[in-house]
């Protein structure tokens, strides 16, 4: 296992380069400059061109590209054109911020999607299960951003439970922190819940079907000791694969979240460092997401044996 | 499986408890929040700016001398200057008894070394090329200053290479902020740390893409009566200035609505009617100098033909722009002279009937045959999206095959750099006076693409405008520039917008004015004693 | 007859006919924007601006006078062709990569795979945001964009049917009858990819769907003013005090046809999935 382990862990090197320089020419692609966005339509044409030799736009590219894969080699993610900050420090942090949202949202989903999903197979076909799976789809079909909006409509505005505005990190207070979580956190939870439950209901009935159940029952076991002991380890997963998707996927920035309830998360900082053409954020950033993505995969291929005997690594 | 779940429990609970408690509001502290759509740039004054970030730290430095309300030039840190050789010599008396924020006294040395370190490259001040020999030749107007002095502690002189009509304006330029500051701004190697400046509050914290968070300076002696632009009397009254981070307007209204902000600042004009209603907020707004404009690229195989111009000017209905996307509360105006400047005569009034026939008839001398014409415009400034909605309607009532690009900021500011459009819905930033706005617009493509109007009349004219001291003839010069501007259509001005903010019921005191920075001082909560 | 009867039971479970019935309303919908619809939707009315819904709107008017419906309606068109030819379009690339790696396998295999894994690292939404922002405003660039960002998933699913076809034996048997080594991969492979394709590209519709309106709300949409869905409905999020139908009727539509989709999508996937077969 470990040599597996560290065989996909040498294959996300080629994979992470072609992201670099995938998002290398994709940002150099797309028209429009750092310089022009940091100066308005205000500045003298000059003053541009100075901006620009400042941020030694005017090099060959491939010089600018060597310029940063060196840096990189050394650990430097180079400077932010918006704000001046190191991109690593910057980047860091408003990781921090995205992994509270997602991570507090995604445990709570698996929290109700496992029980439910086992709920709605056992009783499958049954009033509850398809009263079960109607709420779920119900919940994936609301775009997020307005789903958002709502929320904080609702309990921002109208009841006043919640802020509406800002963060508070829970590491600095946790009490405030939760509050300003929570809307964020909802708004991404029932999107999450509904795709989870989906697919342990699915896994679920697949394994409900298999022989060592029927045996199971067969000994008398009662029904509860059959589910949780004997169908939960093999059907959670799938799910596993699917929480590793999701995870590698939302922690590179849940980015309509972030915008509407303004947290200073990963996704925001990418989107606002590609309105303003802030390459080594976006470079840096797209990295960060792109191992990320690659990480948690990885992670759940080397867990699946474990929940999954018939796999061997 | 099981044993997941229940190590997760107390977390669970823990969620549950908090999310009930309620934090103590800052009670015992005053303090004034304030949204702004994009986080500021840096603390470094002209260095690495927008307009947000030059509304935080104009809360924090002061300049020798800024514009007042009638943006007329008034002292700040000077007292009084005098000009000598006809406008090559600037002198400035300085206060008495000003203090930086940590506390030493404001002298002549700081006022020397803030302009030298502005004027020195390694500073990559914006402006620098205003005042340095050589690399602001091109606009025709330099300020070069060769030499400044210090004869004594409360006076600095500015030895300038020519006389400058705009030096001034320069010193106020609201954008550049060539802010006086304390040399303890910068660490030994030049590094930049933070602001050490002489403003009524200062920077106590900023987190990127959170907040900015300024101090009151207990210190600061408010002078004058009266807020008066960026001069004028500065009171504090709230302790702290909290500039949050908001990027979507739906969501930044409903954090006002929930009392979450104070002031949200420049709200879009298209949904004012939106905030009116609202029962928790007060809408206050104020005619500005910015101007919205639909740019045409002179340079275009189409639009070459000055009648295709005039037959777009015809069709543009500037008036019902203004209904529809301000709901009436902006000044139509054609004219580069915006319509609160003084210099604003009938005659920049004069311009293109809305005339849908007169364009139809234009279009067909021009044997304009459907050829599609595209206008830029993005969604990150509101009023650009919605012009270009309004005028692609209008353009094709007139029987013109016209699109819109929608893209995002960036790309359109890269293309109107480059001159790389055929319209573009655009709108440029106030300008303190006409002159430096027809700066903006005149001269040779070939030169920079950027210009608009290329016309060698109006390039004669605006050196003329430069050239003068005289205020009569300048505004005869702008009259003709306006008409020539009339008769060869580079753009279509539509209105000089009004700035709105909406602030919560209870705050006082916040006044809106041409120049649309937001000014906090002055400002308190009705609640506040 | 038993057999066929069987074959069409599974569109009479309450999924697939509430799914069908919700599709058809939308798909009706489109046929009215498309045929015509009571007002110009692109039309400008100063008068009628933000007019509750009446007998004379019935869904209301927007901030620049165009009526909600008829708008709504063009709407449904777009919005549906925009998901329809993202999933073509992930389908037919994906699938012809797919093929073509799994079939010559080898380094051109290893390579295409590389591509997809560092594509599926990049978030869709943001590969989107970037190609919107190289290749400009077009109409149909967001099929472009989310085309090739939901591509990799078909490429992956396709090559891994191939693969596991080309080592069965009837292909060799096939190939010993002189027919043509990508013919007989090719005509083994469309069968087998059916249903797992069917399954991903409910998904996709569905995903696009959803993208499209983000995208909007992010500024980047198909651009206006033809309208979407998602357009009017980032459009409308400033006005929700003072005209709210303005945000409820497109997220209704949305939501209506999301629902509609998952709901078909999901009895489909019952009936198709091998695994779920016989459940």
């Amino acid at each position: 296992m470990l040599t597996y382990t560290f065989k996909r862990l040498l294959m996300t090197v080629p994979t992470l380069v072609i992201v670099a320089m995938l998002v290398f020419a994709l940002m150099r692609l797309v028209p429009g400059d750092p310089a022009a966005v940091m100066v308005g339509d205000l500045a003298d044409p000059h003053v541009l061109e100075e901006v620009r030799r400042n941020l030694a736009l005017d090099e060959p590219l491939l010089v600018q590209f060597g310029t940063w894969l060196g840096n990189l080699a050394k650990g430097d993610l180079g400077h932010s054109i918006m704000t001046g900050e190191p991109v690593l420090e910057a980047m860091l942090r408003r990781f921090g911020v995205t992994a509270q949202v997602v991570l507090f949202s995604i445990v709570l989903a698996v929290l109700v999607a496992i029980p439910a999903g086992l709920l709605a197979a056992w009783r499958q076909n049954t009033r509850l299960d398809l009263a079960m799976m109607f709420a779920v789809i119900l919940c994936v079909s609301v775009p997020s951003f307005w789903m958002g909006i709502l929320l904080i409509l609702l309990f921002g505005v109208q009841l006043g439970w919640l802020p509406t505005i800002g963060y508070v990190s829970i590491t600095e207070d946790f009490a405030a922190g939760i509050r300003y979580l929570a809307l964020p956190v909802l708004a991404l939870l029932l999107g999450e819940m509904a795709s989870l439950t989906r697919m342990m209901r699915s896994s679920t009935l697949e394994v409900l079907r298999l022989e060592y159940i029927t045996h199971a029952r067969a000994k008398g076991l009662p029904e509860h000791l059959v589910l949780l002991r004997h169908a939960l380890p093999n059907a959670f997963a799938p799910v596993l694969t699917l929480l590793g998707l999701m995870l590698g996927s939302l922690l590179g920035g849940a980015v309509v979240i972030e915008t509407v309830f303004t947290l200073p998360g990963l996704g925001r900082f990418l989107v606002d460092g590609i309105y303003a053409r802030d390459y080594p954020v976006v470079q840096g950033t797209l990295l960060l997401v792109a191992g990320l993505y690659v990480l948690a995969n990885l992670v759940v291929d080397v867990l699946y044996p474990l929940f999954d005997p018939r796999v061997r690594l | 499986m099981a044993p997941v779940p229940r190590a997760l429990a107390p977390l669970v609970l823990a969620v549950v408890v908090a999310a009930t408690v309620t934090t103590a509001a800052d009670a015992a502290e005053r303090v004034l929040r304030i949204a702004l759509n994009t986080d500021i740039r840096g603390t470094n004054p002209g260095v690495n700016r927008d307009a947000n970030t030059d509304a935080v730290l104009h809360h924090v430095v002061e300049s020798l001398v800024a514009y007042g309300e009638d943006l007329e030039i008034e002292p700040v840190l000077a007292s009084a200057w005098e000009v000598r050789d006809a406008g090559r010599t600037w002198v400035f008396t300085l206060r008495e008894g000003l203090l930086f924020h940590n506390g030493r006294p404001v002298t002549s040395r700081e006022v020397r070394w803030s302009f030298e370190r502005y004027l020195d490259p390694a500073t990559r001040w914006q402006c620098r090329s205003w005042f340095v020999a050589g690399e602001g030749a091109d606009d025709g107007s330099p300020s070069v200053i060769e030499a400044i002095e210090t004869p004594d502690e409360r006076t600095v002189i500015f030895r300038l290479a020519e006389p400058s009509t705009l030096f001034l304006d320069r010193l106020a330029n609201v954008q550049c902020v060539p802010a006086v500051l304390h040399p303890e701004s910068v660490a030994a190697d030049g590094r930049w740390l933070a602001p050490v400046g002489t403003g009524p509050w200062r920077l106590a914290e900023w987190r990127p893409g959170e907040y900015a968070d300024l101090v009151r300076f207990e210190e600061y002696r408010p002078r004058g009566d009266g807020v008066d632009g960026l001069a004028g009397r500065k009171e504090a009254h709230a302790h702290r200035l909290r500039f949050l981070v908001s990027p979507d307007p739906a969501a930044t209204k409903a954090a006002l609505l929930a009392g979450h902000i104070d002031i949200f600042h420049s709200i879009p004009m298209t949904a004012i009617e939106d905030f009116r209603n609202a029962a928790t907020t007060v809408v206050v707004q104020s005619p500005t100098l910015s101007w919205s404009a639909l740019l045409l690229q002179t340079r275009d195989p189409l639009l070459s033909d000055v009648r295709i111009r005039r037959a777009i000017a015809h069709a543009v209905d500037r008036r019902m722009i203004v209904d529809f996307n301000t709901n009436g509360y902006a000044s139509v105006n054609s004219s580069a002279v915006p319509v609160s400047a003084s210099a604003h005569t009938a005659v920049h009034d004069e311009w293109y009937a809305p005339d849908v026939e007169a364009a139809r008839e234009l279009l067909r001398q021009a044997g304009y045959d459907g050829e599609p014409v595209r206008i830029q415009a993005n969604r990150k400034y509101d009023n650009m999206y919605a012009n270009a909605v309004v005028i692609q309607a209008m353009l094709h009532a007139a029987g013109m095959n016209a699109h819109i690009d929608v893209m995002d900021w960036a790309a359109q500011l890269a293309n109107y750099y480059s001159g790389n459009f055929q319209l573009s819905s655009f709108s440029f930033t106030a300008q303190a006076t006409p002159l430096l706005r027809y700066l903006k617009l005149i001269g040779n493509k070939d030169e920079r693409p950027v210009y608009l109007w290329e016309q060698p009349e109006a390039q004669a004219l605006l050196s003329r405008a430069i050239a003068t001291f005289d205020g009569d003839e300048k505004r005869r010069l702008y009259e003709e520039l306006h008409l020539l501007m009339k008769d060869h259509v580079p753009i279509i001005g539509l209105y000089n917008a009004n700035y709105a903010a909406a602030v919560g019921r209870d705050i006082e005191g916040y006044t809106p004015w041409p120049l649309m920075i937001p000014r906090l001082w002055g400002v308190r909560k009705a609640s506040w004693d | 007859m038993r057999r066929r009867r069987e074959s069409f039971a599974w569109l009479a479970r309450p999924n697939a006919v509430v799914g069908l019935s919700l599709l058809g309303v939308i798909g009706l919908l489109a046929i009215i924007g498309a045929a015509a619809t009571p007002y110009d939707p692109l039309v400008l009315s100063y008068e009628d601006r933000l007019e509750a819904p009446s007998r004379e709107h019935w869904l209301g008017t927007d901030q620049f006078g165009r009526d909600t419906f008829s708008r709504l309606a063009v709407a449904a068109g777009t919005s549906l062709t925009v998901s329809v030819l993202t999933v073509a379009f992930a389908l037919v690339t994906g699938t012809l990569v797919g093929a073509v790696a799994g079939y010559v396998g080898g380094w051109c295999d290893r390579i295409v795979m590389m591509l997809v894994e560092a594509l599926m690292a990049f978030p869709g939404i943001l590969l989107a945001l970037g190609i919107m922002a190289v290749i400009g405003p077009r109409r149909y660039g967001v099929v472009l964009a989310l085309g090739l960002a939901y591509a990799p998933n078909v490429v992956r699913v396709v090559r891994g049917v191939v693969l596991s076809v080309r080592e069965k034996e009837f292909v060799e048997a096939s190939r010993a009858l002189g027919n043509s080594g990508a013919y007989t991969v090719l005509s083994h492979v469309v069968p087998a990819c059916i249903s797992p394709l069917t399954v991903i590209g409910t998904a996709m519709f569905g995903g696009a769907l959803l993208t499209e309106s983000a995208l909007s709300f992010l500024g980047l949409g198909v651009p206006p003013p033809a309208p979407t869905w998602g357009g009017m409905l980032s459009d409308a999020t400033l006005y929700m005090s003072v005209a709210p139908w303005l945000s409820v009727f497109p997220g209704l539509a949305i939501s209506a046809t999301l629902l509609g989709v998952n709901l078909f999508g999901d009895a489909l996937r019952d009936r198709l999935d091998p695994r779920m077969r016989g459940l």
